[in-house]
Order: C-alpha cells, then sequence, then structure tokens
C-alpha cells in the first residue's frame, strides 16, 4: 500500500495509507499536483486536530468496508464521543474539516456546534463563546 | 506565572477564532439552526453574526417555517388565517436573503403574489412546501412551473384553487418532479364552499397521469378519487413506489385491489382507506319485511 506523509503545524509527521488521505479533498488534490514524493505540509492543522482527523477517517473506513460488524449505533456513538470535547478543540476541528475539506467530519461539526446554540438565548451563547476563554485563563 | 501567560495567550487566541470564524463557515453552523432562532436569536449574538445572518446566502438554502409558525398559533393565538402579512413578510425576507440561492422552502398560508416573488427570484428551488394556502390560485403555480424546472417535490396539500391546470403545468414543466402531496385534510366549515375549485377528484387524477409519469411518491388523502381516477394514476404513473389514498371515501377494495396489481412491480408502500364492512341496511330490511 503507498504511503502519504503529512506534516502538521508543528512539524511532526504521519504516515498514512493513500486512501485514507484521499478523504481529504484538499490533500487529494496536493497529491494530485505535487506527487507522492514529498511530504505534504499542513500549516494549518496541529498534531492533536490531525491525529483526530485520521483516527474519524478511519474509523469511518473501516465501517464503511464489506465484512464490518460496526452497527449504526456502534457508529453514532463514536461520532457522540468523538465530537464530545471542549469548545476550543471542536472549534480547530470545524476549521481544520473546512480546510481539509472533509466533508462528513464538516457537516458532524457544525452540527454539534450548532446543536449546542439551539434553544439557548443570544446572551447564554455568546457567553458560552467567552466563557470558553475564561474557564481555562 | 510565564506558564499562565502561555495558557492566556492560547485562549485568548481560540477565543479569537470563535470571532474570526470565516463567514461562509459560520454560515454552515447557523445554517444548520431551526428557523426561529436563525431569523430571530443569532442575530442578537454579535456583530458578525449579525452580518451573517443577514448578508450570507448561505444560510439560508433551507427554510422551515412550518414548526415556528404553528407555535405561534398554539402558544401566542395567532388566528393562521389572518397572518398572511405576516408570512408574506417573513417569504420575501428569506428570500431576499438568501439570494437566489433558496434550495428548500416549508411554509404554510403563501399568497399569490409570495409564490411569484419566490418564483422569480429562486431558480434552483428543490423542495417547495405551501400546505394550506388557499390563496394560491394556478396562476402563480403556472409561474413557478416555469421559473423553477429543477423542483423535486412539492407539497401543495389543501391548497384548494390550484386546480388540475396547475398541477398539468407543473407536471409539464418540471421533469424531475417526483414527490407530490395533495392531501386534503382541511375541514372545509371554515372555508367558503363555492370557492373551492379543486378536491383531488378524477379530473386531477388524468392529469396526474397523463404529466406526472415519472412521479414516485404521491399522496391524495382525502381526496374524492373514485376506482377510475385511482386506475388512471395506476395505469399513468408506472413507477409510484409509495401511494396513501387513506380517507378517500370513494374509493372500493376492488378498485384498490385493481391499481395494486397493475403497479405491483414499483409499488413499495400503499396505505389504503379504511373500508366500511359489507352491511346490509335495516331501514330496507323492513321495508322488505312489510
Amino acid at each position: 500500500m503507498v504511503k502519504v506523509t503529512l506534516k502538521s503545524a508543528e512539524g511532526d509527521v504521519f504516515e498514512v495509507d493513500e486512501e485514507l488521505a484521499l478523504e481529504s479533498l484538499m490533500v487529494k488534490n496536493m497529491i494530485e499536483d505535487v506527487g507522492l514524493d514529498s511530504a505534504i505540509s499542513l500549516p494549518n492543522v496541529s498534531s492533536t486536530i490531525l491525529a483526530k482527523v485520521i483516527e474519524y477517517i478511519k474509523f469511518h473506513m473501516d465501517a464503511q468496508k464489506d465484512g464490518s460488524k460496526k452497527t449504526s449505533e456502534e457508529i453514532k456513538a463514536f461520532d457522540d464521543d468523538f465530537v464530545n470535547v471542549g469548545i476550543p478543540t471542536l472549534f480547530e476541528m470545524v476549521l481544520a474539516s473546512n480546510y481539509l475539506n472533509v466533508k462528513s467530519l464538516l457537516s458532524l461539526t457544525c452540527n454539534t456546534v450548532a446543536n449546542m446554540i439551539k434553544t439557548k438565548p443570544p446572551a447564554e451563547v455568546k457567553e458560552m463563546f467567552t466563557s470558553a476563554k475564561q474557564a481555562k485563563a | 506565572m510565564a506558564d499562565e501567560e502561555g495558557n492566556g495567550l492560547e485562549d485568548e487566541q481560540s477565543f479569537s477564532c470563535w470571532e474570526q470564524l470565516l463567514p461562509d463557515l459560520l454560515a454552515q453552523i447557523l445554517a444548520r439552526l431551526p428557523f426561529e432562532e436563525r431569523f430571530l436569536s443569532a442575530p442578537l449574538v454579535c456583530k458578525r453574526w449579525n452580518r451573517a445572518c443577514k448578508e450570507e446566502p448561505h444560510c439560508w438554502t433551507s427554510v422551515d417555517i412550518e414548526p415556528w409558525f404553528l407555535a405561534r398559533v398554539q402558544q401566542d393565538f395567532w388566528w393562521e388565517f389572518e397572518c398572511d402579512d405576516q408570512i408574506k413578510w417573513i417569504i420575501h425576507e428569506v428570500v431576499d436573503r438568501s439570494r437566489g440561492m433558496l434550495q428548500d422552502l416549508r411554509t404554510m398560508h403563501c399568497c399569490d403574489s409570495s409564490l411569484e416573488y419566490i418564483a422569480h427570484r429562486c431558480p434552483k428551488l428543490v423542495s417547495l412546501g405551501i400546505r394550506n394556502s388557499l390563496r394560491v390560485t394556478d396562476s402563480s403555480a403556472m409561474t413557478l412551473a416555469y421559473k423553477c424546472p429543477l423542483l423535486a417535490s412539492i407539497d401543495i396539500s389543501d391548497c384548494y384553487n390550484i386546480s388540475s391546470a396547475g398541477l398539468e403545468a407543473l407536471g409539464r414543466h418540471c421533469p424531475r418532479l417526483i414527490r407530490l402531496k395533495r392531501n386534503m385534510l382541511r375541514n372545509s366549515d371554515r372555508i367558503e364552499r363555492n370557492k373551492l375549485l379543486a378536491r383531488g377528484d378524477d379530473d386531477e387524477a388524468l392529469v396526474l397521469s397523463r404529466s406526472l409519469r415519472g412521479i414516485k411518491h404521491l399522496e391524495m388523502k382525502r381526496g374524492e378519487l373514485s376506482d377510475e381516477g385511482l386506475l388512471h394514476i395506476a395505469r399513468g404513473c408506472s413507477r409510484l413506489e409509495y401511494l396513501d389514498v387513506s380517507l378517500c371515501a370513494k374509493l372500493s377494495a376492488k378498485g384498490l385491489d385493481a391499481a395494486a396489481g397493475m403497479l405491483e412491480k414499483s409499488l413499495k408502500i400503499f396505505i389504503r382507506p379504511v373500508l366500511p364492512p359489507k352491511q346490509t341496511l335495516p331501514d330496507l330490511l323492513w321495508v322488505f319485511f312489510q
């Protein structure tokens, strides 16, 4: 299997299968332009987020393969667990999935954010995003 | 100390990120909110959101006004037949904000002028629901058919003033139309009877069978459809996968079975009306015995 080397913002190197890398349309375009020889650098994605994105794509690729025993509930549980992170991380995932152009992840993360905002009055929404800042500081 | 500062900086960044969220990405998130929040509360969060709600057409590709409107009727005691002005204003606002990107719209109590407004400005419309729109007539339905050729799904339940002519135009000009809902569920006591043009009867069935041959999902609840009309539909629309004719009082078991037989290949779900059990009329028997 051909491997693709991805380089995160911090300079960490991730080696992944080509099939997996192609799930990201942005990487796919890069491969078409540059080829597989050099590492593809992703200056907008940090190592932790890139690792998470890879984990997500891997899980869903396995789930889609024939003969996988994962039920739709298991997939949903994985998704729920996957986005059950703090607001800053979630935000970075929205950005990363947009940048890498992974449609399914983008819609998952956007849905999560929308669900967080839903049924909250504007002041609370604003506070939610502000408190994310204050909680850590 | 240095550590704290570092953390603070990082948080500062991550928060300002929310603020700097690209407008199109923000639109992606806002587009997933229910209509009410997108329209009324999200713009109040901050200036950027306000601008995004008003100026990002991608926020408004899919809009469902119905739940919000029904909540107003239930909670705020709006009298639904007198809300035409509000609905009209909202529809105009939504159409303006979408700048022609609107693809999916569900509303109620639409009127002729709003529907023409939609038709002229939203060529990408794929799905439209205008339940309970008594003031929509054939003329605007025809405009819609000419201007929105991509329509794939339409809900004109209880639109008593769209007649078979409107249906025919829709069938002719929207080749992708595969879902039609034409339920006549309204109690007509509040509607002036003589003004009703359409009743979901055999004429409409004939038009459907001629011009909507590719239709897959058809609902005609409580129409005045008879066995003959149902057979027309079965003959003409051979790709039907879902057919709902519940509450159609004129249908008989024989006609239903014949239609089911003709559509056997494609039909997956067929909802039949509950027919009254056969009984001899007691009055007649009484006469007989005397």
